[in-house]
């Protein structure tokens, strides 16, 4: 056969020999692409991590010289040391008096001496005085010191606040002065500023428009709505009886046996006479708020007896939270008690409601929907001037009726509240002290007010009540209407201020239609009831339930018009608005005005900084930042002109700070120093301040429980199954199980710690030692596996040779198979290691992710972890966050690289020896 | 029965040695199976003392298996089973009482690749005598591992790195290793599966020089597939072929006058 496929002719062999060929290097080509695929993807990945990290690496540090003044931190001339570090205030001067020197021109005003004095942290006034406190020869001599800068001022020199573009200056300039501002003038050289300026304006002009269509769009939907309310109304001018009644109900849409349906009963029982079945509604009602409050109560109860116990045994073992205890205690006993008061209240009420007439059924329903339940459409029906008295007054007595049942309803909580004080006094004097003291004093205050209400409302009644002309109308009162008259003739002593605002019945009336026919809880009440009266066949109901509707309706219209009012005035003000800006843009000699909404043009010229105020074509009015030196022409190149991008609005750091800053930096003065608080400071709010200590030491105990768990039990688990396990099928049940724990998303594993460790066995959340256990659960798998299939690389015939000499099975496996498995048996536990000290998302579950402001001394303290902070960091909102994020994850990939190479060495170290 | 031939001529061969040596291994109705295969039928075979029995057959006759069966190394096997006596000393090794470890040291194992541990020349053949606990000192040890590796014939090859890795010598010097680890603990028969089967010529001469002057003290059964090493080493010879045992006898009588014609095919070459 080989003899054939070699006779082939010289060109069949040939090609064959090419196609062999082209197949190897396809293949070959396959390989390359697939792992340059995955090499680029790394590096990119590592490469835009590491580009957003290497600010938080560095901090900006200003380097003064300083004099150290001694009249200034040492007036006394004792040079104590503790006096000196006390002194804080005097080094700040120093500094601040330094950077004054620098920049005279912010002496002058307030405001700018604040902005020049924050450019330093306030870290570097406490830095210096402990270092002239630890030594005092420095007072009196010239020293060099290195401040921190403030970290904004740090991020806008690692580029983070603001982009920038700079322009060279085109054309000379002619610099002069007036009083109050800076002009230069230049033929065509400001051109390219003002059309980078011009085309910002015609962009924001555009998101007006935007803006503007919206509110269009908006406004045609809420037209269709009023369009639709509109006919609603109409319609219910002619609409049938039964219609209208229907239309009322999918209104307010009544359910079973909420304040709706008691108003219908209400409504119907006074209508028709037949009161059982408001009687049956308003008993079972009361029955279930009795009912309620007593499970309510109960529960408080409970909790005070649990908070109680847990604050004696905090007492017992002298921990500090004792007192917290018991104030959670009190707190749940009083509640508690209270809501036992009211429970009995209800119950009361609710075995008194089956001998009640109407009246006074509507006077305990008040109780319930904190308000009568008349409904005001007979009131807005009648619509006439003689009716609107009588109306009035009839809502105040129904008003009258529901405050007088809310009193004598608390003066029978009150009497309850004294009884269940003297029933607690034998059982717990400390609660029945507490009731008595807070539960007693509330229930007073409340009942007075009830009072108050009650005798305001009274005291319209007296004013509302038909005239007793003897008084002669009032100057101030238009006599136009009797109502006006009878309230302008009130009693003098009503001088209560609700009492005052109700002059005018119509007012009261509206007050009370506010409140009726809200489409709220208190509209669909009032509905509810003037649908009861219809359907109970009240003289005159239907009129009333019309009106009430058409109320409603009105008002809804009322709000849809007010809605498009304030659309149609928002997309005026944007339309307006997009025309300003396109005519400046479109108007080159005029110049265009800046604020402080607008990018900040700064000029540097003649020795100095302006800060462009206008700026056109060819002229340019500004403010001096840093003074110039002489007016005059200026060459052209030796000028510059830049946008800072960010409006200063928009920026915590001033047009001031950034010439200051920009100024220093050029004079060398600022020096870029490693960022060391990343590492020795613990988690914080602010980004400056936050560092990754409490994490890395957190990260330390999670491994360290961690390792301490699941490397023996792993080890032991596979050498019992690969070496000592028969071989049957419940050996192959929990093969297949780890190696399906293995794959289990980690977050399973995360919510089985929150149920099992924290709140079935009790460990304290957010500790190391919960999430260390966790995290056992996830290496558990990986360890195993890896020490199996290290076990299994040992090769049978050392198991062989060991056995032959008689070596038992133990010795045979931790003599010899295990110690040559060592390497594989590390390389999975540090691999496995390396994976949980990445893992996030069950550490999130068991609370890991709280706020940690000091590094975990223990296992059982309150910790997080690095990849934790990763997660919080990057979802923080301020700048800053992201290269402290990005700084984190490189921390994390070091301690991960790390791990790996250590694997790596152990396995090579440990080979070597055999 | 088949068999019955072959069990006669066992007989003849017991009769010829047992008036040189008395019989230290004794095997009677030997069948081993591998899951629900047979490997081995009805093996009977007597070896004596102070005599080197070879084993020879075609590949995958059973004669390793026998071999292990001895030192029931057929244990570690997953469904291994055997069945029949097999006696040392007139002792049945597969009796309950009997610890296969403590059997294992009386019966030592040299296997086809040498297998030395991956440690020193000395823990190598320190190793048995330590876990036995068969020297109480220092010297003691040493003297062990003096003599037996004098035994192997490797000590005046190896005394000056004694602390060497055993891997690091070369395949011959390995297996007299492990053939000075076996005896290191005294055991009473050495079982030889190939043991020269990776080993040059040179060596493979060493060994046998090793195995003629082992013989004076041990029991040697020995597997191998070269019958000239057969003729050379062994006083005595066990042909097996498809898991039985077909002929056995004097070593001198088996390769000049074999009864069996399966026998005379094998040892002159024409099958196997």
């Amino acid at each position: 056969m080989s003899d054939g496929n070699l006779s082939y002719p010289g060109a069949e062999k040939s090609r064959r020999l090419r196609r062999r060929y082209r197949e190897e290097v396809r293949f070959r080509s396959y390989g390359v692409a697939a792992i340059l695929f995955a090499i680029t993807s790394l590096c990119v990945l590592l490469i835009s991590i590491a580009t957003e990290a290497v600010s938080a690496f560095t901090r900006h540090d200003l380097s003064l010289e300083l004099f150290i003044d001694p009249g200034v931190v040492d007036p006394s001339g004792e040079r104590d040391p503790e006096t000196i570090r006390a002194n804080v205030s005097a080094f700040s001067d120093l500094i601040r008096g330094e950077l004054r020197e620098r920049f005279p021109e912010a002496a002058e005003d307030r405001d700018l001496r604040r902005q020049l004095a924050r450019m330093v942290s306030t870290l570097s006034a406490e830095e210096l005085a402990a270092r002239v406190a630890q030594s005092p020869e420095l007072v009196g001599t010239t020293i060099r010191i290195t401040a921190p800068l403030a970290d904004r001022i740090d991020l806008y020199l690692k580029g983070l606040v603001t982009g920038q573009s700079v322009l060279d200056g085109v054309g000379s300039v002619d610099v002069s002065r007036t009083s109050e501002a800076v002009d230069l003038r230049s033929q065509g050289g400001f051109a390219e500023a003002y059309r980078s300026l011009a085309d910002r304006l015609a962009e924001e002009a555009d998101g007006r428009k935007q803006l503007a269509r919206v509110s269009e769009a908006a406004i045609a939907r809420v037209d269709e709505r009023f369009e639709a309310l509109q006919s609603d109304r109409t319609e219910l001018t002619s609409m049938d009886a039964g219609s209208l009644a229907e239309m009322v109900r999918q209104s307010i849409a009544i359910e079973g046996q909420d304040l709706s349906a008691l108003s219908l009963a209400a409504g119907r029982a006074e209508a028709s006479g037949d009161v059982q079945p408001f009687r049956t509604l308003l008993g079972s009602e009361f029955t279930k708020r009795a009912d309620e409050a007593t499970r309510e109560a109960d529960e408080l109860l409970e909790r005070g007896d649990a908070f109680q116990k847990k604050a004696l045994e905090a007492e017992a073992r002298g921990e500090p939270n004792a007192e917290t205890r018991r104030i959670q205690a009190r707190t749940a006993y009083l509640a508690g008690d209270r809501r036992m008061v009211d429970a009995s209240r209800l119950e009361e009420i609710a075995r008194s409601v089956p001998n009640l007439d109407i009246g006074a059924l509507s006077a305990v329903a008040s109780l319930v929907t904190s308000r009568p339940l008349t409904s005001l459409g007979r009131v807005v029906a009648s619509g006439n001037e003689e009716a609107l008295l009588p109306a009035v007054i009839e809502i105040n007595q129904a008003e009258i009726v529901a405050a007088e049942a809310a009193v004598a309803d608390q003066v029978a909580r009150i009497s309850g509240v004294e009884a269940r004080v003297e029933a607690l006094k034998s059982v717990s004097p400390g609660r029945a002290e507490a009731l008595a003291d807070e539960g007693l004093s509330a229930a007073r205050s409340k009942l007075r007010r009830l009072e108050r209400d009650l005798a305001v409302l009274q005291a319209t009644r007296d004013r509302l009540a038909p005239p007793v002309p003897s008084v002669g109308p009032s100057v101030d009162t238009p006599a136009s209407t009797p109502a006006a008259v009878a309230i302008a003739s009130g009693s003098p002593d009503a001088t209560t201020e609700p009492a005052e605002s109700l002059r005018d019945p119509e007012e009261f009336l509206k007050a009370e239609a506010e409140a009726q026919l809200g489409l709220d809880l208190g509209g669909s009440i009032a509905a509810a009831y003037a649908l009861g009266r219809f359907e109970g066949g009240a003289p005159g109901a239907e009129a009333d339930l019309r009106a009430l509707m058409t109320a409603r309706l009105d008002r809804e219209l009322e709000e849809v018009r007010t809605d498009k009012a304030r659309l149609e005035r928002k997309r005026a003000r944007d339309l307006k608005a997009a025309t300003d800006l396109l005519s400046v843009a479109s108007n080159p000699s005029a110049g265009i005005v800046l604020d402080e909404f607008s990018p900040t043009v700064l000029i540097e010229i003649a020795g100095g900084v302006v800060k462009a105020k206008q700026v056109s074509e060819n002229q340019v009015i500004g403010q001096e930042l840093i003074p110039l030196g002489a007016a005059g022409a200026v060459a052209a190149g030796s000028w510059s002109i830049r946008e800072i991008l960010v409006p200063e609005a928009d920026r915590l750091v001033t047009d001031h700070q950034i010439v200051w800053a920009d100024q220093l930096m050029k004079g060398g003065d600022i020096v870029r120093r490693p960022n060391t608080s990343l590492l020795t400071h613990a988690d914080s709010t602010y980004p400056e301040l936050a560092g990754l200590a409490a994490g890395l030491a957190g990260s330390f105990w999670i491994m360290l429980v961690t390792l301490i768990l699941s490397l023996p039990v792993g080890v032991m688990a596979a050498i019992y199954l690969e070496e000592f396990a028969p071989r049957n099928w419940v050996t192959d049940f929990i093969e297949v199980n780890i190696n399906n724990l293995a794959a289990v998303p980690s977050i399973v594993f995360g919510l089985l710690g929150a149920a099992v460790f924290i709140n079935f066995f009790d460990l304290p959340r957010s500790s190391p030692l919960v999430g260390g256990l966790v995290l056992s659960l996830i290496t558990l798998p990986t360890i195993i596996i890896a020490t199996r299939a290290a076990l299994g690389a040992v090769p049978p015939s050392i198991r062989e040779g060991a056995l032959a000499v008689g070596a038992s099975l133990p010795q045979t496996v931790f003599h010899h198979v295990l110690p040559l498995a060592a390497p594989g048996v590390l390389t999975g536990a540090i691999i496995g290691l390396a994976r949980a000290l990445g893992e996030t998302a069950p550490l999130l579950l068991i609370g890991m992710v709280a706020f940690v402001a000091d590094p975990p001394e223990s296992m059982l303290d309150s910790a997080t972890a690095l990849p934790v902070l990763v997660y919080k960091w990057s979802s923080g909102a301020e700048r800053a966050w992201q290269p402290m994020t990005s700084a984190a994850i490189i921390i994390l990939l070091i301690f991960m690289f790390a791990m790996n190479a250590l694997a790596v060495y152990l396995r090579r170290r440990l080979e070597r020896r055999w | 029965m088949a068999s019955g031939a072959v069990s006669g001529a066992g007989a003849t061969g017991d009769a010829g040695l047992k008036a040189v040596a008395r019989t230290k291994v004794r095997a009677r109705n030997v069948s081993v199976f591998y899951g629900p295969k047979q490997a081995l039928f009805d093996i009977s075979l007597d070896m004596p003392e102070k005599t080197v029995t070879a084993l020879i057959g075609p590949s995958g006759c059973g004669k390793s298996t026998f071999l292990r069966s001895i030192n029931r190394m057929n244990d570690t096997i997953e469904g291994c089973r055997v069945e029949g006596e097999i006696d040392i000393d007139g002792e049945d090794i597969n009796d309950r009482s009997i610890d296969p470890v403590l059997l294992r040291a009386r019966v030592g194992m040299v296997f086809q690749k040498p297998n030395p541990f991956p440690k020193s020349i000395f823990d190598n053949v320190a190793y048995g005598a330590r876990i036995h606990g068969l020297a109480s000192t220092k010297k003691e040890m040493e003297a062990i591992v003096e003599s037996s590796l004098e035994r192997a014939g490797l000590w005046n090859e190896v005394k000056d790195r004694l602390n060497q890795p055993g891997t690091g010598l070369s395949g011959g010097q390995q297996q007299r290793l492990v053939i000075a680890r076996a005896i290191a603990v005294n055991p009473e028969i050495i079982l030889m599966d190939e043991p020269c089967s990776a080993l040059d010529p040179i060596a493979t001469a060493k060994i046998e020089e090793l195995i003629d002057e082992l013989r004076l003290n041990y029991c040697i059964v020995i597997v191998t597939h070269s019958m000239a090493q057969a003729a050379r080493v062994s006083q005595q010879t066990a042909f097996f072929h498809m898991g039985k045992l077909v002929e056995t006898g004097d070593t001198e009588l088996i390769f000049t006058n074999p009864r069996d014609t399966r026998t005379q095919d094998y040892i002159t070459g024409r099958f196997g």
